[in-house]
Formats: C-alpha cells, structure tokens, sequence
C-alpha cells in the first residue's frame, strides 16, 4: 500500500486531501509513522521524530495513530490476497509477500493477477497499492518500489541481469549502513560490482552473509514465501515523555508488566505451539545505552519482573528514557531446548 | 634396595597408586612410580603434581633404598607375573630388577632426587570420618557434577561440613545432588571442592571398612586410610580454587505435589520405559492420578507406557530426562523417595530417608 496509514486517514477525512499529512505522535519525544507524498516533498520522513518534521514543515498536519483501523484495514486487503494464494508472508500490515505459481487466473500470469489486486483494492478500499513482479522475493520487493506510488513493475526472468546490474548494493537485502560502508571501502557500489567478485572472498569479508550477498547481486534468492514466521520474542516497551528517575521506572512498570500480561495470555491463547523460555527486561538510559536482563522463566510474576527491573537499573545511575519487558520462546527445533535448568539462578548469569 | 613382596601385594598397591598417573606428564620423571623401600614395609607413589597417591605395604626388606621406574612397563609386567613372590631391587645407577622365579626384568630407572615432592603437610582443619560413609557421600552425590570444562567450580563435589554435619554437594546447572552424613564431628567449620580426578580415586579407592582422616588447608586436602587390600594409603589432592556457586537457591522452599514412589520399582520402570528413547530424543513423561502413577515415553515411531502403584493425592504432569531420575535412584539404597514437585516447569525435588536431597529441573512436555 501506499503510505498507508496516510492514505487511510486521507481516505476518511477528506478535509486532509492535498495537504501534507503525517501519522505520529505529536509530542517532544514522538515519530513518525509515516507520511504522505506531499509531506515527503518537505523531507519529512516515517520514523523521523515529529518535532523536525514540523521544523522541515511547518504546515504539516500529524494526525494520531489508530492502529485498530489500519489493522482492520489490513486484514481486508489481505482477505482479498487469499482470493489469489494461500501463501502469503505477511512483512507488516500494508506489505506482503504471495506465491502466486499455483494460481490458475489469467493463465498464471503474475502480472496480470497483480494488477487485478491492485484494482480490487482500489475499488473495495479505495487505497492505492503498488506491485512488484519477480520470480523471487529479493527482486519482488526491490521492483515494487520502481513504480510507486500506484503502479507496477515486472522484473521477468531473463531480465534479471539488466535489473540487478545498476542495482546499488544498498537495495540488497541484509545490506544495512554499516555494510554498505564497508562495501564501499571495497570500492563495491553496485550489484555488477560485486558481482565482480569471488565468493570466497565475499565470504572472507562478510562471513556467512558473503556468501548470500553473491546470490543476490545476481538476483539468485531461493527464499520461500513463508505463511507463517514464528516469533521468537513476545514483548512491550515504552519511551517516556519525561526521563524516569529510577524511583519512578517501578511505579511506570507496573502498569507495562500488566499490558505485557493481559496481550502475552491473549497471544498464548491464540497460539498454543509457543512456550515461554525466559522472561526479560530492558531499560534504557538516557545516554541511549540500553541493558538487558534476562531470567529462565518459572512461571514468572510481577515480583520477578520487578526483580529483573531492580538489576537492569543498578546498571547505571542514570535516567530512564525507555522501559521494556516481554519473553522468548523456545525453538521447537532445538532439542537441547526441551531441558530446563537453574544455571541463571546458580550463576546469576544475564545478557548485556 | 631389595625388597620381596607377593606378586598380588605388588599388583594391588600399583592399582592404587596408578589414579596418580597422568596421560602426557610435563617431566619424565611422573611416568615412574617412586618405590621407597624402609624398615619393614615399602611405598609406591605417583604424582602428577595435582595429585598425589601413595601406598605403603608390609614386605621383607632386605636392604632399604628408593628409587623410580616407569609406572606403565612395571604395572604391565608385574600382571603378567605368576602369583608367586617377586623379589624387586636396584643399583645405585637406578637400574632395577624384577624377578619372579626364573622371569627376570632390568628396567632402567631415573634416580628418586628428580621425583617432585608435590605436597607439603597440611595444616589445616583435620576430621575422621567412617570410610564407607564417606564414599556414600562421594557416591551419592558426585554423579551430578558438570563435565562442562568452561564451569570448573562445578567440576567436582563441593564438600562441607560444620561441628555436626558433613555433605557433600554436586551441580551441573540442570540438577543438584547434596548428601549430608549427621553422624559426624569436628571442631571446626569449613569447605572445599575436590577435583574431578581426585573424586574418582576416592570413588575407586575408598570401599571397604575402617576410617579416613581428611585433613583440609587453603589450597590443598589429603586423605590417609587403609585400602581394601590392607595397604595404607595416603592420597594428596589440590583444591579447585573458585567459588563454589550458592546451591541453597535453588533447592525449592516448597511443593504442591508429593508422590511418595517404592525406588527399585520406579527405577526398573524407568530404565524399561527409557529403553525406545535415544539420547537427543525426549523426555519420559510422568502422569500422575491419586495412587496411579503413568511412566511414558514417545518418539516419532514408538511408544511405552508403565503404570506404577504410588502414593499420591490429586492429578499432575511432569517429563524429565530419564538418565537424571535413575542416576540418583540406582545410587540410594532406601526403600521408598519422595518425588516433590509443585508444576511442569519449575524445579523439582527427590529426596529418601538417608538424608539425600536431589534437585532437578523437568524437561519441557
């Protein structure tokens, strides 16, 4: 979808309509979610902090967050992708990946299937969406970026070559800042350019990552569309308007262990396969160093949490700008993981 | 030096002392047993410098001397001797012989003076202790230490004792063994942890009756007493210097459930159950119903399932590691154990009428 949140907003306050609309906090210490083309023109951004947006534009117009409408919104439009496959990856709540092979429309053409849920979204939602077509999900997504907003672009197999090639390695996937730093170092800009190189020494230079940045300069990606990815961590976290001296973290944490509980017994519910391994806590300081520490899970309670927050703050002597608690589930793939032992306890061992 | 000794005296105290024997020792000299020969007896000794095991037997001396020679070459040769007497002497170049009737061995030996003395007295606290209750302790409880190398505080037995109380307690992180002997005491108070291999000397050495005197410091502990074969034995050890983590936390203050459970019965059902499991594979699973207790275990193709008689009140599940309920149940010699547990994933306990208390944690169902 295109910007999302906006367009939803946009959608059902028309008075929004060719202004330039954020969806944020409005406060000191708030982002911004997202924005609209028009805000964009300004430089504002999604995840910039709302008070430069309005420095970048002054006439922006934030509207506050509704998650309940666009995660309504959004599980209509997916409604309309099971029309289509089954298997859908769903990235967030306005992006997904499907695997449309099995699909009989259009004598399987994806393009065609494409523009068709483009059309039906349109017409049901009155949203805009864009699409991306490729014969594996690294090209899909990069694709579905080249024609935005409302459009769609193809990148069908013997055309990968030409696609990849003028590709900045800062489109691959897994290839964050750091990385692309040290993939400039190496004089490595676009996708032809590491292509140029061996896969050992891709390797040598970026592990085991080497070896997938080879394939997806040359947009080799045998990633499967997945339904379904399991979570490994279940949690809530919260940024503070006002720094939190450590007297007051307790009396704030409260009220995000009972948050934590009430939405934990509700996912648990719902997903019966997860079992918690351990239970953690992390603070914040606001010299933005963050600590974590984290417990074998025995049933733990609120006086855990609390126990668990109590060593987390005695980390540091600062303030508090973010508290966070949740839990990690096991790994039903890892057998070792079915024991449980006391070596936390024994040892009092914990993560930074 | 020339002592005769009986081929099954020699065997015996070289069986002794060989736990003192390490793999690829830093000098050449600790591949040689040290053989003092002294009014009327003679010691054996070997070292690897972190342990030390001597024996000292009653023979004929006829005239006194000491001397090394490879351990290895004597154990081997002295097995294979007829059960006859063996007459053992050397020259003053350390060239010893071994002779057995018309057999004859001259081994070349290295002179005693380049044998480390490793050990000074000790001098610290000193208690004696009933052999047999000592090696129950060792016994009971050491099963449990880790054999993870990076966690060396765990590596061996932690060994306590007060004015009245001696225990023993072992850990690798998923289970807690302590054993505790109330038929003790000494003057003092004080703890110290003994060494994976200095454990297992004591676990091969210490059977048979009579009594050990322990003598603990700093750094170092020994143990003097008389071995099965009669022989006095005195073994050196050095502690492992780390702290020993605190236990108490983790021995649970209470338990919802109590099932009180005959131990041959749930062993034998256990090893029975366990028998279509593999090692990576799952856990056995307990399925209580007031008096009825379910012992089950499934893989992907199989499946065994025992009822047992118990005593129990209510309904409860728990899955462990079978390995660690027979570990400790074939070791108690009780008639019934208590298992004490309160639910799936918090830690439970074992414990017997011998003062025997036995923590684990349960695998997940």
């Amino acid at each position: 979808m295109d910007c999302f949140y906006a367009a939803i907003e946009m959608r059902d306050k028309p008075e929004l309509r060719n202004k330039a609309v954020a969806v944020g906090g409005r406060s000191r210490r708030s982002v911004l979610c997202t924005a609209n083309y028009e805000a964009r023109k300004y430089g504002v951004r999604s995840a910039m902090p709302s008070s430069m947006a309005l420095q970048k534009c002054p006439h922006l117009v934030i509207v506050p967050v509704n998650f309940e409408i666009y995660r309504e919104e959004s599980r209509l439009i997916f409604e309309i992708f099971r029309d289509y496959t089954d298997l859908i990856q769903n990235i967030s709540l306005d992006e997904a990946f499907l695997d449309v092979s099995d699909c009989k429309k259009y004598k399987g053409s994806a393009t065609l299937i494409a523009q068709e849920i483009r059309h039906r979204i349109y017409e049901q939602r009155n949203i805009t969406a864009s699409a991306g077509i490729a014969p594996n999900k690294f090209l899909a997504k990069i694709a579905s970026d080249w024609e935005k907003p409302n459009g769609q672009f193809v990148v069908t197999p013997d055309a990968i070559d030409d696609f990849v090639k003028d590709l900045k390695v800062e489109k691959i996937w897994g290839v964050g800042k750091k990385t692309a730093e040290r993939l400039h170092g190496l004089g490595l800009y676009t996708c032809e350019d590491v292509q140029k190189v061996e896969k050992a020494d891709l390797a040598k230079s970026f592990g085991k990552f080497g070896g997938e940045l080879y394939n997806l300069a040359r947009g080799i990606d045998y990633r499967p569309v997945e339904n379904k990815r399991r979570r490994k961590s279940y949690s809530q976290e919260r940024t503070f308007e006002n720094d939190l001296t450590q007297a007051q973290c307790h009396e704030e944490f409260k009220v995000l262990i009972r948050r934590l509980f009430t939405s934990l017994e509700n996912f648990l519910l719902k997903n019966g396969d997860y079992k918690v391994k351990t239970a953690f806590v992390k603070v914040k300081f606001n010299d933005f160093q963050s600590t974590t520490v984290e417990r074998a899970w025995q049933g733990a309670d609120d006086i855990f949490f609390h126990d668990l927050l109590q060593q987390g703050l005695e980390r540091s002597e600062l303030r508090v700008r973010l508290l966070g608690a949740g839990v990690k589930f096991y790994d039903e793939s890892d057998a070792s993981d079915m024991q449980l032992d006391f070596l936390d306890l024994l040892f009092g061992e914990d993560t930074n | 030096m020339k002592f005769s000794i009986d081929q099954t005296k020699l065997d015996q105290a070289l069986k002794c002392v060989q736990f003192g024997l390490l793999t690829r020792p830093s000098l050449p000299v600790l591949n040689n047993v040290l053989i003092e020969a002294k009014d009327d007896h003679v010691t054996f000794t070997l070292t690897d410098l972190e342990i030390s095991i001597s024996c000292k037997t009653q023979v004929s001396v006829e005239s006194e001397g000491i001397t090394t020679v490879t351990a290895r070459k004597l154990i081997s040769i002295v097995r294979r001797l007829p059960d006859a007497p063996i007459t053992l002497s050397c020259n003053e170049e350390d060239f010893v012989n071994i002779r057995s009737g018309e057999i004859n061995f001259s081994i070349q030996g290295i002179s005693s003076s380049e044998f480390p003395q490793a050990f000074s007295q000790i001098d610290g606290s000193k208690f004696t202790t009933s052999k047999e209750s000592f090696h129950e302790l060792v016994i009971k409880s050491s099963f449990a230490t880790s054999s993870d190398p990076s966690r060396v505080a765990i590596s061996g037995p932690l060994l306590k004792f007060n004015k009245t109380e001696l225990s023993s307690i072992a850990t690798d992180g998923k289970r807690l063994a302590i054993v505790t002997d109330n038929n003790f005491s000494c003057d003092h108070e004080g703890q110290c942890i003994i060494p994976p291999k200095t454990n297992n000397a004591l676990l091969k050495l210490m059977a048979g009756n009579g009594d050990v005197e322990i003598q603990i410091d700093e750094k170092n502990m020994s143990f003097e007493f008389v071995n099965e074969f009669d022989q006095q034995t005195t073994i050196y050890s050095q502690l492992i210097q780390a702290k020993y983590p605190n236990y108490a936390a983790i021995i649970p203050d209470g338990s919802e459930h109590h099932a009180s459970i005959n131990r041959e019965d749930f062993l034998t059902a256990l090893k029975r159950i366990a028998l279509i499991l593999s090692e990576s594979e799952h856990g056995i699973k307990l399925s209580f119903e007031n008096s009825a207790l379910a012992i089950t275990a499934q893989t992907q193709d199989d499946e065994s399932k025992e009822d047992l008689e118990v005593e129990f009140d209510g309904t409860a599940e728990i899955a462990f590691n079978p390995i660690y309920l027979i570990d400790p149940l074939k070791r108690l010699s009780s008639e019934k154990v208590t298992l004490n547990f309160s639910h799936s994933h918090a830690a439970a306990s074992i414990s017997d009428a011998d003062n025997f208390l036995y923590v684990l944690m349960p695998m997940r169902m």
